[in-house]
């Protein structure tokens, strides 16, 4: 009786321990894909360290919230190349950055706009056209994308995108 | 035939008013086994005329269910006795013999675990949607997000710090395989961060804050940069001779930027 209970202590503390050790770590990069991706986002990350730098130096949220956009539409720039070369893979993992940006960065800066500027200033007419340049890029992309299984949810996430920019 | 015999036989007639002709010789001739004959076939004439109960309405149905049902309608009613089959042969072994079956087992599980542990690839091909992410890509992205989000000079700050930090390590990891022109883009990248706008956020910070206040945010990040430096300036005698120049422009920038800062905060 008691051989039995030391068997299925071991068992359950060896069961807790390999469930201890936590998910498989992501695939890490080899040298050359390393080299290949900064190769091919050369110029987006580029643009990308200029909004950022710009976006640091921006006190008004009219303004922030037009280069927030801007660096949206850096990506969607990306995006439209993409698509133009039919890379479905690239074009998926892109509009997922693009909708991140548009999401959390300026969706939350145009409601902030919303609540604090009156509407009829300068910088409420500022943070109305920002909107809607927004919506006009979220439209292109969702014209410039071609619907396949491979884009299906990139096509979702901008319809949710343009739904929330409304 | 005794009259025994020839009055069991009778009974156990389905009909005794039907004799055979062997049971009909005895019984012409034996007056005890013909009055027996007679008695049980006048039994039978006044079974037949009992009256005979209606059956239950349902009786029909339930009669036509069990003919219908899956199972066979006839059952075994035992089981024949055959021979002991493999399985309980070596179910009985094992109960004798649990403990040596057990470590057997257990021997086997984890020589094959050793053996799958140290024949599993050590680089894991990554899946193709895989190869298209682009961690320093995603990291931009991030900081982006978080300065549209950052109210406070203080806040960009620490985000632009953030920002080189990223540049200053992708920098490093690329020093070996990267050509100088992608090396020097890297560079330009920091540079742009530290001097566009580390630099003038911390000569922009609010006047209102004590300088006490300043030095709080200032002082670590002019210490990461220097970091940065060093890292670069120890990479620099190692790495070849091509990226020597990139590594000693982030070292200068990361240099001048955190004494810039430091200036500020004092």
């Amino acid at each position: 009786m008691a051989r039995w209970a030391y068997i299925l202590t071991t068992f359950f503390a060896l069961a807790a321990w390999a469930g201890a050790q936590g998910p498989v770590p992501a695939p890490t990069l080899t040298p050359a894909d390393q080299l290949r991706l900064l190769k091919a986002n050369g110029t987006l990350i580029d643009n990308l360290v200029d909004h950022g730098v710009a976006l640091s130096g921006k006190d008004r949220i009219e303004e922030r919230a037009e280069q927030c956009r801007n660096a949206a539409k850096a990506l969607a720039n990306a995006i439209h190349d993409a698509a133009g070369k039919q890379d479905a893979e690239r074009v998926a993992e892109l509009t997922n950055l693009f909708s991140n940006v548009v999401r959390d960065g300026l969706l939350p800066t145009l409601e902030d706009g919303k609540r604090t500027v009156t509407p009829e200033s300068p910088a409420g007419k500022k943070l109305r056209e920002v909107r809607g340049t927004a919506t006009d890029d979220v439209t292109a992309l969702k014209a410039t994308i071609p619907a396949t299984a491979k884009t299906k949810d990139s096509l979702k996430q901008l319809d949710e995108l343009a739904e929330k920019l409304k | 035939m005794n009259c025994q015999a020839v009055q069991n036989q009778i009974i156990a007639l389905p009909d005794p008013r039907q004799l055979s002709p062997a049971l009909l010789a005895h019984v012409t001739e034996c007056g005890a086994c013909q009055a027996w004959a007679r008695q049980a076939a006048r039994l039978e004439l006044l079974l037949e005329q009992l009256p005979v109960p209606p059956a239950p309405a349902e009786k029909k149905e339930t009669m036509i269910g069990d003919l219908m049902q899956a199972d066979p309608v006839i059952q075994p009613t035992a089981v024949p006795a055959t021979r002991p089959s493999f399985a309980s042969v070596a179910g009985r072994f094992v109960q004798r013999n649990a403990s040596y079956v057990g470590g057997l087992a257990a021997a086997v599980l984890v020589v094959v675990g050793i053996a799958w542990y140290a024949s599993k690839p050590t680089q894991v091909t990554p899946p193709l949607a895989e190869i298209h992410k682009h961690p320093l890509l995603e990291k931009m992205v991030k900081r982006d997000i978080a300065l549209a989000r950052a109210e406070t000079p203080a806040k960009r700050l620490e985000e632009l710090g953030g920002m080189a930090e990223e540049l200053a390590g992708e920098t490093r990891g690329m020093a070996r395989v990267a050509s100088p022109a992608e090396l020097n883009d890297l560079a330009r990248w920091y540079e742009k961060v530290v001097t566009k706008g580390m630099v003038p956020q911390a000569k922009n910070l609010p006047v209102h804050l004590t300088q006490a206040e300043k030095r709080k945010v200032l002082e670590p990040l002019a210490a990461k940069l220097e970091t940065d430096a060093v890292e670069a300036d120890k990479l620099s005698r190692e790495a070849p001779q091509d990226a020597q120049p990139t590594l000693k422009r982030i070292a200068d920038t990361a240099r001048d930027g955190a004494r810039e800062l430091s200036r500020q905060g004092n």
